[in-house]
């Protein structure tokens, strides 16, 4: 077909049917005209030998890998594509120690994983949900502290690593813990006087395995205990969060008590 | 209830172990975030994700694989540089594809360039007789894409060269998916038209 006649197919319709864009009505039709005209089938043919040849890969870029430039390029200093070339090194730095905290988590044995789970009280964080969670370390007399693996003895110390990501991070954490006797155990806020209402503590946003800098120690009651990590997008007072699990008659919660926030429950016995 | 006096403790953190983490079953924004928190090998994860189609897109842009690898490179460099200001809405691809357009327009061959283009040759392996035919019919279709408009010619080289869809075009282009549409069925349609009459 040469151009500048006017064919009872068109090309752009081809070019749609071929692009896979036509109802399927018009598609059927399609394909009962293209049957009585061999000349419309050639254009196709030569429609799909262009998509094909525009998709194939090339052999010039066979085996070439980015990476190596791309690094190589960050660091150098006089580069006016990178004016910050000791971001990459700093980068570099911290990525090492926090790429050790994170896969060191990952090789670790889980926290009774059917527990492990945040659970969120509306979709608005449905995406941080996901990426928001803490580690749980036991310190027990001294020795090295372990991954919490479900049990717990009375004056282990717990230290706490939280993760914080996706696109709508939280802003604030709390910590705390609800033993058998319905007693609440806080972690963070630390909560040491009578009369204090002490609000959660501003966690970063976009970071990994945050570790918190203090094990807080407390004398447990033997039994179950629900350790809870609640993120939220605004400061709540440890009184109100007191309140909301007084309310709730010794009944372990595994929602968070408001919108937009997540609650992340971690059950362990102790011994 | 009453609350108790509670002092913590201080002690050190917990020691680390090195290991391996599943980074590839991330998603891209999800990589740009872990990049952006310092996780080694999350932006190498990100690269080696989208090198090949961007390198693919390149190289149809340019019809030089030197300069396509300078381009593809310069584009990750750039969205490395913007990290602090990346905003996850589940639009890398057309993020990333802006960028490297951009990269497109604007890039010129330089020295370096040239010195690329050795050591790619160097690494080219020899060629077959299908091969050879395959780049002679490449070299064609991208000739005849040398006659399209720059607004056609980009539609084309984002669905064909990028694989993305027309949703994602649209984004990138800041234009309907109509107009995409439109513009995509018209190109192919001259291409043909081009090929016909060589």
């Amino acid at each position: 077909m040469k151009p500048g006649r006017d064919p009872r197919i068109g090309t752009e319709t081809l070019a749609a049917y071929l692009e896979g864009e036509l109802t399927q009505s018009e598609s059927v039709r399609l394909a009962e005209d293209l049957r009585q005209d061999p000349e419309a089938q050639r254009r196709l043919e030569q429609l799909r030998r262009i998509s094909d040849v525009l998709r194939r890969q090339d052999s010039e870029l066979e085996g070439l890998d980015l990476v190596y430039g791309v690094r190589q390029a960050l660091l150098e200093p006089a580069s006016p594509a990178w004016k910050h070339p000791a971001r990459w090194l700093a980068a570099g730095g911290f990525a090492a120690a926090a790429g050790v905290a994170l896969f060191a988590a990952l090789r670790s044995p889980t926290v009774d994983a059917s527990e492990f789970q945040a659970r969120s009280a509306g979709t608005p964080s449905a995406d941080a949900t996901r990426w928001a969670g803490v580690k749980i370390y036991s310190s027990h007399a001294g020795a090295e502290p372990q991954l919490l693996q479900g049990r717990l003895s009375r004056g282990d110390g717990l230290l706490f690593a939280y993760t914080n990501l996706g696109a709508q991070p939280f802003d604030y954490l709390m910590l705390f813990a609800v033993g058998a006797s319905g007693q609440i155990h806080w972690f963070y806020p630390a909560y040491e006087q009578l009369g204090d209402n002490p609000q959660s503590i501003e966690i970063e946003h976009g970071m990994a395995e945050v570790m918190l800098p203090q094990v807080v120690r407390h004398q447990y009651t033997p039994g179950p205990l629900f350790v809870y990590a609640l993120f939220s997008r605004k400061p709540l007072r440890v009184l109100q969060v007191e309140e909301w699990l007084e309310q709730r008659h010794g009944q372990p919660p595994d929602r968070p008590p408001f919108r937009d926030a997540s609650l992340q429950r971690v059950s362990v016995k102790v011994e | 209830m009453i609350p108790m006096p509670r002092r913590p403790t201080l002690v050190g953190p917990p020691a680390d172990t090195a290991g391996e983490g599943p980074l590839s079953d991330h998603t891209d924004d999800e990589l740009m975030l872990l990049a952006r928190g310092g996780i080694e090998g999350a932006f190498d994860t990100l690269i080696r994700r989208h090198q090949q189609l961007v390198l693919r897109l390149a190289f149809r842009y340019g019809r030089n694989a030197a300069w396509a690898a300078d381009v593809a490179q310069n584009t990750f460099v750039e969205v490395y540089r913007a990290l602090p200001r990346y905003r996850a809405h589940g639009k890398f691809k057309s993020y990333l594809y802006q960028i490297l357009l951009n990269q497109c327009r604007r890039s010129r061959r330089s020295a370096r360039t040239e010195l690329r283009a050795l050591d790619i040759l160097m690494r080219a392996p020899t060629e077959a007789p299908a091969e050879v035919l395959a780049r002679e019919q490449r070299r064609e279709v991208e000739a005849a894409l040398d006659t399209l408009s720059t607004k056609l010619r980009e539609v084309v080289l984002l669905r064909f060269g990028a694989d993305l869809t027309y949703k994602e075009i649209a984004e990138l282009l800041e234009i309907p998916v109509g107009t995409v549409k439109r513009r995509m069925f018209v190109a192919i349609a001259k291409l043909r038209d081009e090929l016909e009459l060589t």
